[in-house]
């Protein structure tokens, strides 16, 4: 690859240019969005949908290269390792910004269609911020960029929540607000002792030097991961940190909260990365590598950090199943019900990852793609329905003012099927899978017994959905003949169409089962073989190799730093 | 100098959970600056202590660690920043509730239903 990019320059020059673009145009566009002295409400939404519109292809683009074998990464600035922020785009970074890019598309053309983004000035250069912390927190190369990242997004999700028509009461913010604070600070608190154990912060550095350490060293490393491991959980709305999600998301406004459905998958994103990190994958190790990507993450036979990382996020993830059915049943607010189908749609990808390996990986990654476009879609569909436009905090279902156009009706079911996991739609298969990759018998599966707890807890959690969101689905649209309501005045297509997008990807998931599922899978199978990523991030280090400092590169990086003391 | 410096680290984040815990939001935000403090001085401390040494790239003997330099710089600023967007927070959640963050959390109540507090916590509203 190296031999390729000297005598190509220009062309080698591309992936690195594109995993740079995808960070600066949102970036760019959300400064000039701001400075811009008074641009015209089309201008903002020409904008913005046009970068969006960038930004997916830019991502497609990623993906396509790098399910071909060659992820993109770039040290920016040129500086050498261990200084330099190095980004990098293998195939899950890529999918999961693609990811990003389209549910925001859906967002941001909801948001116009309704008008939704007139009363706040701001929304669209927060907007764009977002993304652009998304995007970096998804490219990140090291666990200090990661937090930098985490803290554009954080902090732009906190001027999206409170900006726009519905205003969240203060408290919901205000928690919000400072329950994340904690958090970061946790997270500064996880990265410094990493460095301090490791020296080093890059992620595959980091691997590499990992499975080096012992004693003392690996006593703070270890901390310090599952401090991250923590934090990371508290992004991802895992168990015991899954309370201020349900008020969060139900309080935002409609097109911010289809687009928070996304951060929550940048925490499982960042989890998936914390275990690859641990048990040494991301450092491309190749005699290890084979035997370890086959191993689901309850039985890891690596590293002390990953065997104790695993059974703690299963653990994580079945009570997030659990406690997430109740909070469903216990619902009564429309927009908070739709807020908790959230943490279980975590809760089961997370299980698939934790317990299934390699293949289960791939499986939960087909059931988090058509999940949260699914939830996205419903909280779109939400904001059309007459019983929830009306409202600041949402209301119960009951007591709408006019019937529901019919085509609403349509959405809601074919959503509502392809978010509990009945067959054919695209969620029954997503779930098949992951029930399929921790059994016994399927290659990383779980050996013990178990699967029993995950199947039941899945399984319960579907037929709560189907429970749930029956009952929500008669309140809204049956009526006793008796009754007579206005019927809505017609809704617009340009307003459906969003929705429509989103939910349709149930259906079209369902008849692309098989290309979608193959390329789930060949993103798994780079993501825990950890190769290709550590390739890239080592074929940046070889074009400087001129750097000057001894026992920094990556090649005698296996070595734990020594001597710290004065 | 380490036990100081691990002195100093405890005792910030110790001091930031207390008030962290304390049910009157202007304490809780003097809570998490004490707690990105301690943050920052661990960051500090991450690179080992080294005493009159220049800060330079290439790590040779006698020099400095300087990437944990560059991250705590990083991390005060975002640090200031977030400090500042809670303050303007705590001050925007008072005026609209019309509760004193200073207020205790008993006063600072408000019903389930999100309507603001009942008149008689004494202050006026806006």
């Amino acid at each position: 690859m190296t031999l390729a990019q000297a005598a190509l320059p220009v062309p080698a020059l591309a992936p690195a240019l594109a995993t740079a673009l995808a960070l600066l145009l949102p970036l760019g566009l959300g400064a000039l969005l701001t400075a811009w002295p008074r641009p015209s409400l089309r201008l903002r939404r020409g904008l913005g949908i046009g970068g969006t519109l960038g930004l997916a292809g830019l991502a497609l683009w990623l993906l396509w290269r790098a399910l071909a074998g060659r992820p993109a990464a770039v040290a920016a600035g040129g500086w050498p390792m261990p200084y330099g922020i190095v980004l990098v785009a293998d195939a899950l970074a890529a999918l999961m910004l693609l990811l990003a890019a389209l549910l925001a598309l859906a967002a941001l053309a909801h948001a116009a269609a309704t008008d939704g983004d007139r009363p706040a000035r701001g929304f669209h250069a927060l907007f764009q911020f977002q993304l652009f912390g998304v995007a970096g927190a998804l490219l990140a190369g090291d666990l200090f960029n990661l937090f930098v990242f985490f803290e554009v997004l954080l902090l732009a999700s906190y001027g999206l929540l409170l900006q726009g028509p519905r205003r969240c009461p203060p408290r919901v913010a205000l928690h919000y607000v400072l329950l994340n604070l904690v958090g970061s600070t946790v997270f500064l608190l996880a990265v410094a002792l990493v460095y301090a154990a490791t020296g080093t912060l890059n992620m595959s550095q980091l691997a590499a030097r990992l499975g080096a350490l012992a004693g003392p060293d690996l006593a703070l490393a270890g901390a310090g991961l599952l401090l991250l491991a923590t934090v990371l959980g508290l992004k991802a709305a895992l168990l015991p940190l899954l309370a201020w999600l349900p008020r969060t998301y139900a309080a935002a406004p409609t097109p911010v909260a289809a687009l928070f459905t996304l951060l929550t998958k940048v925490g499982i994103y960042g989890l998936v990365r914390l275990w690859t990190i641990a048990d040494g994958t991301l450092a491309g190790d190749l005699p290890k590598r084979t035997a370890l990507a086959h191993a689901g993450l309850a039985d890891n036979p690596a590293h002390p950090v990953a065997r104790l990382l695993g059974p703690l996020l299963l653990a994580a993830a079945l009570g997030t199943l659990v406690a997430g059915c109740i909070g469903l049943l216990a619902a009564r607010d429309l927009r908070r019900r739709v807020a908790w189908l959230v943490p279980l749609s975590v809760g089961t990808t997370l299980a698939g990852i934790a317990a299934g390996g390699v293949f289960g990986l791939g499986a939960a990654l087909y059931y988090l793609v058509q999940s949260t476009l699914i939830m996205a879609g419903l909280f779109l569909l939400l904001d059309l329905l007459p019983a929830v436009a009306s409202s600041c905090t949402g209301t119960s279902p009951g007591a709408p003012a006019a019937r529901p156009a019919p085509a609403l009706g349509v959405l809601f079911l074919l959503a509502a099927v392809g978010v509990a996991g009945m067959p054919p739609l695209s969620g029954f298969i997503g779930k098949a899978l992951v029930l399929k990759a921790v059994l016994p018998d399927a290659p990383g599966g779980v050996a013990s017994g178990l699967w029993g707890w995950i199947w039941t807890a899945v399984l319960g959690s579907g037929l709560t959905l189907t429970l749930v969101l029956t009952r929500t689905g008669i309140q809204l649209f049956w009526w006793p003949r008796g009754r007579r309501l206005p019927v809505q005045a017609a809704v617009p297509a340009r307003m459906l169409l969003p929705a429509l997008a989103l939910i349709g990807a149930g259906p079209l998931l369902m008849v692309c089962a098989g290309p979608a599922t193959r390329v789930t899978a060949a993103v798994a199978e780079q993501a825990r073989g950890g190769d290709a990523y550590a390739a890239a991030v080592q074929g940046l280090a070889a074009d400087r190799s001129s750097a000057p400092w001894p026992g920094r590169g990556p090649e005698a990086g296996d070595a734990p730093r020594q001597g710290q003391t004065p | 100098m380490e036990w100081l410096v691990a002195g100093a680290t405890g005792l910030l984040m110790g001091a930031g959970v207390y008030l962290l815990l304390a049910p009157r939001a202007f304490t809780v935000v003097l809570g998490l600056l004490l707690l990105s403090y301690g943050a920052n001085l661990l960051v500090f401390a991450a690179g080992g202590l080294t005493v009159d040494r220049p800060p330079l790239a290439p790590t040779r003997p006698g020099t400095t660690d300087p990437l944990p330099q560059a991250l705590v710089l990083t991390a005060i600023v975002i640090g200031l920043a977030m400090t500042a967007f809670a303050l303007a927070l705590v001050l925007w959640s008072a005026r609209r509730t019309g509760v004193t963050p200073n207020a205790d959390a008993g006063a600072a109540q408000p019903p389930a239903d999100g309507r603001a507090p009942a008149a008689d916590t004494g202050q006026p509203r806006p």
